[in-house]
């Protein structure tokens, strides 16, 4: 049996933010997943609060302790505005890498959605963070297309900005036989230079902006922006796009990195069936097809998102039992101590990272960053006896 | 002010009929709706072109008009129906009871049926129980009432009738006559007169009476539908038994239609189905069809039958009621309403018949014998089409499946659009352009855009650039039809479950919260 001290089921965001954390503890992690989850499928853009009062929200920071006092049971107001903001500050600082997000915590900024409309966030690949509407306001945009590429809308995008928002802005579907965006960017990756030629082509000159769709490769993102700012002569950024999605893709590789250099094994295609809280530790089950294993861990941290989240059989030492499915109907409850709670009772070795998508307010990602960032400080705090 | 001979209201597959009917006899006809063209019971149902079987017992008059009328549809408007037969199956030893009298009750009726044993019933159809006591074919078939609507208005059209979708109109009562009808289109009123205004309302066709006074017992009788994703079966397969609910299994291009239910409803408007419901269906789906118990259902969908008379549910009679109000004491109205999908045509002709007599028009009814457009010769060639639309080989085979000989007369737009259903964007331009579609939501209808297994999810943004690029449409009319087409698939979200409701909560994220729909104008910003 596999003993560790921390168990992470999940591996989105939630997850992966809490296994670096408790990682770089020094406490032994592993990351149970049955699979990849929706953050990689997301467009990447970490949303902390966008709307807020029937209104959109510019200074998060201003209206959070309102916000977390009149939503008492969001995840927000049981993880508290201090560590909201350690949690945010740390992404800044520990995932600066081969894809650097930009934005700061005062401000959100408003960025081009797939469908042509701007939506506020707060964090963003810096790629996507150069086309926010002030940047748009009063210039001129080439929407760049791929015409294989039919999830993305250059036509629509386009149309919005011109008819909706009043920016100048015009669109090309170039040729190309790549239908997926993954495979486009890893073909911008080694070579940009057949689409800059058939860029060249075009007369660009009177456009300040061209915004293409997340497809300028997976890593080297900044220095291909470069490339084609430098051989075209046009600034260049990238929009939010649907799934599947290239931002979302960078996401999942930038959050994995510290926890593999941590030593933290990810166990993924793995399907944890039943966990129980025996007081003392926990016992896991998983399973991959018609393998099983048991894990023996300190403490679990569940992490399992809303979206993409199957049935967990949860057994407490004191008899209580909680067979969790949430496909997004419910999101866990915890108590103050991101400790999971069932029936009012709470798991003494189960936290979990509470996540709440809602469209209401636009939480998005923030969520699940901020509540598994919380769920590793207890579980550090509580594994330490303090 | 414009003036007809005859107005229609109701847009259904009733109506339709009438106004292609008159239109063929000479007769100057408009056809209103306050919606789209079958976007109620007409489009709300199996889909299921009977062969008469299912009613030889409880109403003998309607299994004989079925027989007769599936064999003139098959001719006159081949493109939208699917040849695929039908089974009635017994599964139950209570079942053979009602075998002999049903096989009787065939013959009586004239309605084309051959008892196959057991084996043979399992050939066709290997995902059938292996319980199976008792198998008989019949004529029955899948149709497309969507299709079958809008054919029969492009062919009134051709003959001179006029068609307006979004209208809603009001008889005008002026000295105890009906003299034409007051509608209401992009918010301004209007009057249109006429010798006579014919109610085809369906299920609202008392509450269209009683805007002139008159009281006509119109029982609106819900019934409830689930789409499951995997078409696994050949032939439509019935439930060998008294009709009941749950008995029918209908193969819809690639997707199985199980129902129905039957209950009364006060108020037509705004049904929606019930979990309660969709179980029971399910199953006595899987009675038949195991499989159903794992397949994944995509939707499901309730439409309002227009039942008249005593009796219960499934007892008050499905046949058709034809009225001519003179003799309520008002002139120039005549109410047509009941009946069911696969006599459509025979009403519209008895009624046509009452309007032309009373118009003092003598003049035959053609269409039995004319086929209806797109059915009026033979298609045009698969690889005509593939080159035509660049799409591959199975959406070029649905598109003539679609709109049969319309198919060459599509705008040359290239490409598929939604994977699902394989719709090509020629078929959206093709909607707005030619066939009425004003929204996405009505592109639906026609194409099938979205009722696949995705329900347009991972695709209906596509179908909004089509919108914007090919078509005359603003950003915000095309973002506007986007959420209204989300917004009507997702009405259904109480009744879903597993993956497809996963997939359902995926799409709102990815359209809410990456898309941010909900905030689509610049003062949102």
């Amino acid at each position: 049996m596999h003993e560790v001290d921390v168990a992470v089921i999940g591996c989105g965001m939630a997850g992966l933010v809490a296994a670096r954390k408790t990682s770089e503890a020094k406490l032994p992690t592993m990351v149970v997943a049955s699979g990849l989850g929706s953050t990689v499928l997301s467009s990447g853009t970490i949303d902390f609060l966008g709307y807020f009062n029937g209104r959109d929200v510019k200074k998060p920071l201003e209206v959070l302790k309102d916000f977390v006092s009149r939503n008492p049971s969001h995840p927000y107001a049981i993880v508290g505005v201090e560590r909201i903001l350690e949690a945010f500050r740390e992404f800044r600082e520990k995932y600066d890498s081969f894809i650097r997000y930009e934005g700061n915590l005062e401000t959100n900024e408003t960025l081009l959605t797939p469908l042509g409309l701007f939506k506020p966030t707060l964090l963003a690949q810096s790629s996507i963070m150069r086309g926010t509407r002030d940047n748009l306001e009063g210039s001129k945009v080439l929407v760049v297309g791929f015409r294989h590429l039919v999830n993305h809308t250059p036509a629509l995008i386009a149309r919005s900005l011109r008819e909706i928002w009043g920016v100048a802005a015009d669109y090309v579907k170039l040729d190309r036989s790549e239908i997926q965006p993954v495979p486009l960017a890893l073909l911008l990756e080694s070579n940009s230079e057949d689409i800059i030629k058939s860029l060249n082509g075009l007369n660009l000159g009177s456009y300040d902006y061209l915004a293409f769709p997340p497809v300028l490769g997976l890593r080297r993102t900044e220095e291909i922006i470069h490339e084609f700012e430098d051989s075209l002569g046009t600034k260049v950024f990238e929009t939010m796009s649907f799934p599947p999605s290239v931002p979302g893709l960078r996401l999942q590789q930038l959050l994995e990195k510290p926890c593999i250099e941590n030593g933290v094994e990810i166990k993924l295609g793995w399907q944890s069936t039943e966990i129980k809280d025996t007081g003392k530790g926990c016992k896991i089950k998983i399973v991959e097809n018609d393998t099983k294993q048991e894990i023996w861990s300190k403490v679990v941290i569940i992490a399992t998102g809303q979206l993409m989240s199957d049935t967990i059989n949860i057994k407490g030492g004191n008899g209580f039992q909680a067979s969790l499915n949430l496909q997004a109907r419910e999101y866990f409850k915890t108590d103050r101590k991101m400790r999971l709670v069932f029936n009012g009772k709470s798991f003494k070795n189960i936290f979990a990272a509470c996540s709440a998508i809602s469209e209401n307010y636009m939480t998005g990602l923030g969520t699940s960053l901020c509540t598994g960032y919380s769920s590793a400080v207890e579980v550090i705090k509580y594994l330490r006896g303090c | 002010m414009s003036k007809f001979d005859v107005i229609v209201i109701g847009g259904g597959v009733v109506g339709s009929g009438v106004l292609r009917d008159l239109s063929l006899r000479g007769v100057r006809t408009l056809l209103v709706d306050r919606g789209d063209l079958a976007s109620e019971a007409s489009g709300k149902n199996h889909g299921l072109l009977h062969s008469g079987a299912r009613y030889v017992i409880s109403d003998p008059e309607s299994a004989q008009e079925c027989a007769m009328e599936n064999i003139i549809l098959r001719r006159i408007a081949k493109h939208t129906i699917e040849d695929t037969g039908g089974l009635f199956v017994a599964t139950r030893n209570e079942d053979l009871e009602y075998l002999d009298s049903f096989l009787k009750g065939c013959s009586k009726t004239k309605v084309e049926h051959r008892e196959i044993t057991v084996e043979e019933a399992l050939e066709k159809e290997p995902f059938l129980t292996k319980n199976i006591k008792a198998a008989v074919w019949v004529n029955d078939g899948s149709i497309d009432p969507f299709l079958l609507v809008v054919s029969n208005v492009l062919s009134a059209l051709q003959n001179g009738a006029e068609a307006l979708n979004y209208t809603s109109a009001r008889p005008i009562l002026s000295d105890g006559a009906v003299v034409g009808v007051e509608v209401l289109r992009n918010g301004k009123s209007e009057k249109y007169f006429s010798e006579i205004v014919v109610n085809a309302t369906g299920a609202w066709a008392g509450i269209v009476a009683r805007q002139v006074g008159i009281k006509l017992n119109i029982r609106p009788n819900k019934g409830t539908l689930v789409v499951l994703n995997n078409r696994v079966i050949n032939h439509v397969i019935n439930h060998l038994r008294y009709p009941s609910d749950g008995d029918i299994i209908v193969p819809h291009y690639s997707t199985m239609i199980l129902g129905t239910t039957s209950t009364f409803v006060e108020n037509p408007d705004n049904i929606l189905p019930e979990n309660e419901e969709v179980e029971k269906i399910m199953k006595e789906g899987e009675e038949m069809i195991p499989i159903v118990a794992e397949s994944r259902i995509i939707r499901a969908f309730s439409g309002v039958r227009p039942l008249f008379g005593e009796g219960s549910g499934r007892t008050a009679t499905r046949g058709m009621l034809l009225v001519d109000h003179e003799e309520d004491g008002v002139e120039g109205f005549v109410t047509i309403t009941g009946g069911k999908l696969t006599t459509y045509r025979l009403m519209a002709e008895k009624t046509a018949d009452l309007v032309c007599e009373k118009l003092g028009i003598r003049a035959n009814c053609r269409t039995a014998e004319e086929p209806i457009l797109g059915s009026e010769g033979p298609p045009p060639p698969l690889e005509e089409i593939q080159r035509r639309f660049q799409v591959n080989s199975l959406t070029a085979k649905e598109i003539i499946n679609k709109y049969g000989t319309m198919s060459s007369a599509m705008p040359q737009k290239p490409g598929l659009i939604c994977e699902c259903s394989l719709v090509s964007r020629a078929e959206i331009v093709h909607s707005f352009e030619a066939l009425f579609a004003k929204n996405l939501r009505d592109v639906k209808r026609r194409t099938r855009l979205g009722m696949g297994t995705c329900q347009g999810q991972l695709c209906v943004h596509r179908a909004a650039e089509v919108m914007v690029e090919d078509l005359k449409f603003s950003a915000q009319q095309a973002l506007n039809s986007l959420v209204e087409f989300l917004d009507e698939q997702w009405k259904v979200a109480h009744i879903l479950r597993g993956d497809q409701l996963r997939q359902l909560m995926f799409a709102k994220v990815m359209f809410e919260m990456v898309g941010n729909i909900r905030h689509r104008g610049k003062e949102d910003a």
